[in-house]
């Protein structure tokens, strides 16, 4: 499984953080008690936002997508979860760049789909402002592609 | 230009040799076509394919690989045993049929993703999507040949309008 880091400074945007590769028989056994403990503690402060940094993943396997779709139906079902997902994403991993675009269907307005390449973030799939954008990780006056 | 044979190995049925064998086939196709693309779509249609070979398959059997190219196509196979009467056999080519209805790839995805939304969740069993996988990211049409008894291949083949120079280029 990668190296996992979750954010824990309350109060603050909650960033899941992956490096290395998914590639596991069922990485929902690692990957699902994520999703719930970062959705629960979404759903309790009241986030608005929650990011899932995937950026030094270099490949994740089938049954890692369908963790993601989990997630994404997770957020949805629950009533109380007002959060959106940003998905931070490296334009040169091509499962990246040519896979995440079609969990816009199951993450409607909710999901934002952020590219970067050399670190900088070159366009955003979505609604509304990313992530970045809204927590000011991207530097006054840093132009921003668009998708 | 006639069949060549760019990459054939005999792999031990072992989860951790899966990675391997994506990277080798990932410099195997960078050293013969330089195409970045390709360099990622294939490594994932051989470690997405070697994943069911490895479940599906009988497990003391070895499990071979073959990457071959002519001026047409290059073509990755996978070849397994499976017990006879298997009823994985049934699921997968039920599973290839389905997936060949659907004219473009990216519907086909994310009908198969719908499926995993609408399923019992991440564990649910062969869902199928690995090979929905490489028919839309891995831009490869997929063939299965159960001629042989006991045994099953899955040949993904991609044409060479985008696999770059190589032999035969």
């Amino acid at each position: 499984m990668p190296s996992v880091h979750v954010s824990d400074e309350a109060g603050q945007l909650i960033v899941v953080t992956f490096d290395g590769i998914m590639r596991e028989a069922n990485p929902s056994e690692w990957f699902v008690p994520i999703i719930r403990s970062v959705h629960s503690r979404a759903v309790a402060q009241g986030s608005s936002d929650v990011a899932l940094d995937i950026r030094r993943v270099t490949y994740a396997n089938a049954a890692a997508w369908k963790c993601f779709v989990f997630w994404l139906k997770t957020m949805r079902e629950d009533a109380r979860a007002r959060y959106c997902l940003c998905i931070r994403c490296e334009e040169a991993h091509q499962w990246q760049e040519i896979g995440m675009p079609a969990l816009r269907a199951f993450g409607g307005h909710r999901l934002v789909i952020e590219f970067y390449r050399d670190g900088q973030l070159v366009r955003t799939s979505g609604t509304g402002l990313g992530v970045a954008e809204k927590s000011g990780e991207l530097r006054k006056g840093e132009r921003r592609g668009k998708s | 230009m006639s069949r060549q044979i760019l990459l054939e190995l005999v792999i031990r049925t072992d989860w951790n040799r899966i990675d391997s064998v994506r990277q080798a086939v990932s410099h195997c196709v960078a050293a013969v076509f330089g195409d970045v693309e390709l360099k990622d779509s294939l490594p994932m249609v051989s470690a997405e394919l070697l994943e069911n070979a490895f479940k599906y398959g009988l497990p003391d059997e070895d499990v071979t690989l073959s990457l071959v190219s002519d001026a047409n196509e290059v073509v990755l196979t996978i070849t397994n045993a499976v017990a006879a009467g298997s009823r994985h056999l049934p699921v997968l080519k039920a599973r290839l049929s389905w997936l060949m209805q659907f004219g473009d790839p990216f519907v086909a995805y994310t009908a198969a993703l719908q499926q995993v939304y609408d399923g019992s969740g991440p564990d649910a069993p062969e869902s199928g999507l690995g090979l929905v996988r490489i028919y839309y990211e891995g831009r490869c049409r997929l063939v299965c040949d159960t001629s042989h008894a006991g045994r099953v291949s899955i040949s993904a083949k991609r044409s060479r309008d985008a696999a770059g120079s190589g032999p035969g280029s």
